[in-house]
Order: structure tokens, then C-alpha cells, then sequence
């Protein structure tokens, strides 16, 4: 558990050179502690710099990243102990897997911050059930395991961590219906258990839509829209406009009230449009 | 008319392996039609996907490409001529270090001559909308323009068949829309065959049939439409229906639109 204050932060790629570019600019929020967030905003909107940022992998151009109220860019120590605290899952993370066992890629992340070899144990044993691997695949080599099971190895190497902000960047890229739904369902037991910040990059309108308490809409580098889901997706035509797609049931409710029917309120799950729908008397 | 591709109770395993993964398969890919290959993980698509053009052989049936059986390795080289396949991983299919290079690698490799290989290649190009890139460096280009170069280097070959395994997995949703836009195009506008293999719903939406892959074989077959309408079937599967869909078949009414708009019009309709 820890929370986030995000200080005018701006982030210049290779400064004073013909190829500078402003990848993200005056950004400013805090996340509390818990929370759930989905980022949301389309390739190139500044979201992967943003969350490199957030446990010291990037140095801001300026501004300032503070977990639990403290500068995490102070000095070498404070860079290096947020990254227990803020535990990253990038993008195809089956690709970062290298340890001969599952169990030794799992607790690698615990014994590069010292602990003891009972804790790296129980803390293996621990992600693992988070994730859903089982024990059996332990001494097996993560090189074996189906692409599923690799993502799930990787996720547990971080969440081995117990790390109090929880950072993936489209952890469901890539797998099948099936396979999101179980990632999915084990963040967010994670988040129930442990009661740690969460923040999810996703493309996906209708996971984030479901999933979480508040979105954050980025745009080119600065934050477009920031709120709980309902008031993000009762502005549809402003994520059209930016070039994201809007939750399906919200395209359909948008296409029923151009047909006249008066549905009320910020419809963007299923459930919440059979109820519209119901409501003024379609069922 | 003849079918490009025939899939005659095809049964595929592994040697070593005791499941079977392909389960007495019989599908016929009409010449010029676009058709989706749906199915989660496991599901045996993929290798439904590389008996395609010999990759895999089956293990008993048989599968033909026009006239040829996949087999004869005789006519190997003309198989993989009349199909072609592009994968997942777009950084795994680009060889050279200039888009067009990349695209002339499989028809040097073919020995065509040089003059025909410069048109191949602008054609190829200017299919997939790449043409204004051919001198850049493949990895500086996003997700979905690499695929497309990885496209254009198949059709280069001039196959009558593009068979695609899966090529959105890796892709942002715009990378996504450029690719399926791009071979959707591909089939109306040039009349190719497309096989898409993919396990998002919303990309065979467009496709003129659907096929649905579960435990070695064929659940469901037909046109989108039809195919989604089996909402059971589909949840049974473990497969997403669009949303549209899914209200109808909740409301009760009939499933006959997918687009929003016309699926609004539906239900206007009902209520009035």
C-alpha cells in the first residue's frame, strides 16, 4: 500500500539534439493508495514514459515523482529502493523470463533485496498462488511452460516483490479471451488481498470500463482526461475524437439515442444498458 | 466454384505427443473468399493454420491446394507459391535493413528476374499502402506498418492465398485496423483468398465466413452473423460475442445486424 503524487512532471527524449522530442509534459496527479487505475491513450500518447517514471527507470526532464511523500529521484538510494516499493510488469514480460527453474525466476526479484532464504520461499509460494501457477511447475524451465503460464511467471516474479504499487502495461496483450480474463482476475485478487495500488495500461475499452475505479486519459503527452469511469465514458465523443474506441455497449447506447430512445445515465457496461434499456421499458 | 484449399478428415498429433490435435477436419476455402478461424488457445487453429501450406502434414486425410497434395513433396515448392503466410510477430518476418529489400527477399530468393522484381515489389508496396516508406528502416516503423511490410514481402511471391496466423496479437488497436483494413482490401479489391486466423471477434466481423475452432474441430461454420448468433455456443467456448449481439439475444429479438446503428434501429422498431 502506498500512494503517488505526480509533480509537473515532463519528460524531453534526447534533449538539445535534432531529434528532441516532449514525450510527456506537465503532468500532475495523485493516485492514492489502493486505488485501481486504468491508463488509457493510444501508442505514442506518453503513457509507457509515464510509468517509467514512476519507479525511477526514467529521470525526469523536470518535475518530481513522490511514493509514500518522498522524492524517489533524491539520490542513488531512494532510486534504488522504490523499485521494491513500485513493482513495473512491462509489456510481453514471458520474454524477460531467464532463470533455469520457475521457482528461481520467481524469487529473483526477493533475493536481490536480501531477504532470507525462508521469506524468498514463502513469498515464491505466495506470488505463485496469486497467479495461478502451481507448485508442481516449480523445477520445471519457464521456457517450457505455455505463453499463458509464462505471463503468469513473470507477473509473480514482480508481485514476489510485494510491491505497495502494482504497474502493468497491457498485461492481456496478445492472449486469447480466455487467458485475459484469468490475468485479469489475478490482479485484481492480488489487489484484494494485499491492498495495493494497481495501475493497468490497456487498449482494451471494456476491461478497463469493468475493472477499474478511475482512468486517466492520456493525449501527446499531457493528461486529456482524468475520472471515475462513468464520467470518462459519458464523454464518448471525446475518445472518439482522440482516436480511442469507447466500451462497446456504449456505442450501441449512443446509436439508441440517436434512434430517440432516452436512455439515462453513463451506460458503459452490459449490465448497466440492459437496466437503461429496461428502464424505459425494452426488455 | 473449386475450392483453393481442401481439407479432407485431416487428424494431426505429434509423434511423441498422445493428443491429437487435429480431429478429423473437412473445410473448403472457396478461391476469393475471406474466412475467419476463430478459437482460443489450444484450440488447434494454428495447426489447422501450417497444414495450410505444408509446414505440417496430417498425420492421416489429406489436404490439397488446388490440384496438389501437400505431401507431394515434388510440388512443395509450388504449394508454399500459391499460399502465403504471414505470423504473429512482425520483428520475426523482416530479414533486411530497408523496407524494399525486405519485400524483394522471397522473389530474388525465387529467382525472379531483377526488372520484374522492382514491379513486384512498388506493387506489393503500394497494396499494403507502404510505398512512401520503401527506403526506411523496417525497425524504426510501428507495429502495424512492419505487418504490412511483412504482407507486402508475401505478396511479392504472387500467391493466390494469404493465410494469416494470429497477425494482430502483438498490434495496437490502430496497427490492428490498418492490417485488417489492409487485407479485407486485399480480398474485395484484388480478389485474394485471405485466411485469418485470429481469436479477437471483432475482426471477423468483416469476413464472409466463420469458422469456429475447439478441441481439434470445427464447432461452428457459417457467416458471422450466423456464427455469433449462437451466443450459448460461443459462451460455451470460452469466445466473446459482440455486444450487439448479445443484447438482441437478451431482449429476444431477431439477430440479424451487428453494426450498432442498424442494431439500434431493431430495437427502436420493437419498442415502438
Amino acid at each position: 500500500m502506498s500512494d503517488l503524487r505526480v509533480e509537473a512532471l515532463t519528460h524531453v527524449y534526447s534533449a538539445g539534439t535534432p531529434f528532441e522530442k516532449t514525450a510527456i509534459q506537465d503532468i500532475s496527479l495523485q493516485i492514492p493508495s489502493g486505488q485501481f487505475v486504468g491508463l488509457l491513450g493510444h501508442t505514442g500518447s506518453g503513457k509507457s514514459t509515464f510509468i517509467q517514471h514512476l519507479n525511477a527507470l526514467l529521470k525526469p526532464s523536470s518535475g518530481k515523482v513522490l511514493v509514500d511523500g518522498e522524492d524517489i529521484n533524491q539520490d542513488k538510494k531512494t532510486r534504488r529502493a522504490v523499485k521494491n516499493k513500485v513493482g513495473l510488469v512491462f509489456q510481453y514480460p514471458e520474454y524477460q523470463l531467464f532463470e533455469e527453474t520457475v521457482f528461481a525466476d520467481i524469487a529473483f526479484g526477493p533475493k536481490n533485496m536480501g531477504l532470507g532464504k525462508e521469506e524468498i520461499e514463502q513469498r515464491v509460494r505466495e506470488a505463485a498462488r496469486f497467479v495461478g501457477v502451481e507448485e508442481e511447475l516449480f523445477q520445471r524451465s519457464p521456457l517450457e511452460l505455455s505463453g499463458g503460464q509464462k505471463r503468469r511467471v513473470a507477473i509473480a516474479g514482480v508481485i514476489a516483490m510485494r510491491p505497495g504499487i502494482l504497474i502493468l502495461d497491457e498485461p492481456t496483450a496478445g492472449l486469447d479471451p480466455a487467458g485475459c480474463r484469468q490475468i485479469l482476475e489475478n490482479i485484481c485478487s492480488y489487489r484484494r488481498e494485499s491492498g495495493a495500488t494497481v495501475i493497468i495500461v490497456s487498449h482494451n475499452m471494456d476491461d478497463a470500463a469493468r475493472l477499474t475505479e478511475r482512468l486517466i486519459v492520456f493525449n501527446h503527452g499531457t493528461v486529456a482526461m482524468d475520472g471515475t469511469p462513468e464520467q470518462v465514458f459519458s464523454r464518448p465523443e471525446e475518445l472518439i475524437k482522440i482516436g480511442l474506441n469507447v466500451p462497446q455497449a456504449t456505442s450501441l447506447a449512443m446509436a439508441l439515442r440517436e434512434k430517440g430512445i432516452p436512455l439515462r445515465g453513463s451506460i458503459y457496461t452490459h449490465a448497466q444498458l440492459m437496466a437503461a434499456l429496461k428502464e424505459v421499458g425494452i426488455c | 466454384m473449386e475450392p483453393i484449399i481442401r481439407f479432407e478428415n485431416v487428424h494431426f498429433s505429434y509423434p511423441e505427443g498422445e493428443r491429437e490435435i487435429l480431429c478429423g477436419v473437412n473445410l473448403e476455402i472457396a478461391e476469393g473468399s475471406f474466412v475467419a478461424v476463430l478459437g482460443h488457445n489450444g484450440s488447434g487453429k494454428s495447426t489447422l493454420f501450417k497444414h495450410m501450406n505444408a509446414i505440417l502434414l496430417p498425420s492421416s486425410g489429406k489436404v490439397w491446394v488446388r490440384d496438389m497434395d501437400t505431401a507431394d513433396e515434388d510440388r512443395l515448392l509450388d504449394i508454399r507459391r500459391t499460399v502465403g503466410m504471414v505470423f504473429q510477430n512482425p520483428d520475426n518476418q523482416i530479414v533486411a535493413n530497408v523496407v524494399e529489400d525486405d519485400v524483394a527477399f522471397a522473389p530474388e530468393n525465387l529467382g525472379v528476374p531483377s526488372e520484374e522484381i522492382r514491379d513486384r515489389v512498388d506493387a506489393a508496396l503500394k497494396q499494403v499502402g507502404m510505398y512512401e516508406f520503401r527506403m526506411h528502416a523496417p525497425h524504426l516503423l510501428s507495429g502495424g506498418q512492419k505487418q504490412r511490410v511483412a504482407i507486402a514481402g508475401v505478396l511479392a511471391m504472387q500467391p493466390k492465398v494469404l493465410a494469416l496466423d494470429e497477425p494482430t496479437a502483438m498490434l495496437d488497436p490502430q496497427g490492428r485496423k490498418e492490417v485488417i483494413d489492409t487485407v479485407t482490401r486485399l480480398c474485395r479489391e484484388k480478389g485474394m483468398t485471405v485466411v485469418l486466423i485470429t481469436h479477437h471477434m471483432e475482426e471477423c466481423v468483416g469476413a464472409d465466413r466463420l469458422v469456429v475452432m475447439s478441441n481439434g474441430s470445427i464447432v461452428a461454420d457459417g457467416t458471422p452473423l450466423e456464427v455469433f448468433s449462437q451466443v450459448e455456443l460461443m459462451e460455451r467456448e470460452g469466445l466473446d460475442v459482440p455486444e450487439t449481439t448479445r443484447v438482441l439475444h437478451e431482449l429476444g429479438l431477431p439477430k440479424t445486424a451487428m453494426d450498432p446503428e442498424s442494431c439500434a434501429a431493431i430495437i427502436a422498431s420493437a419498442k415502438s
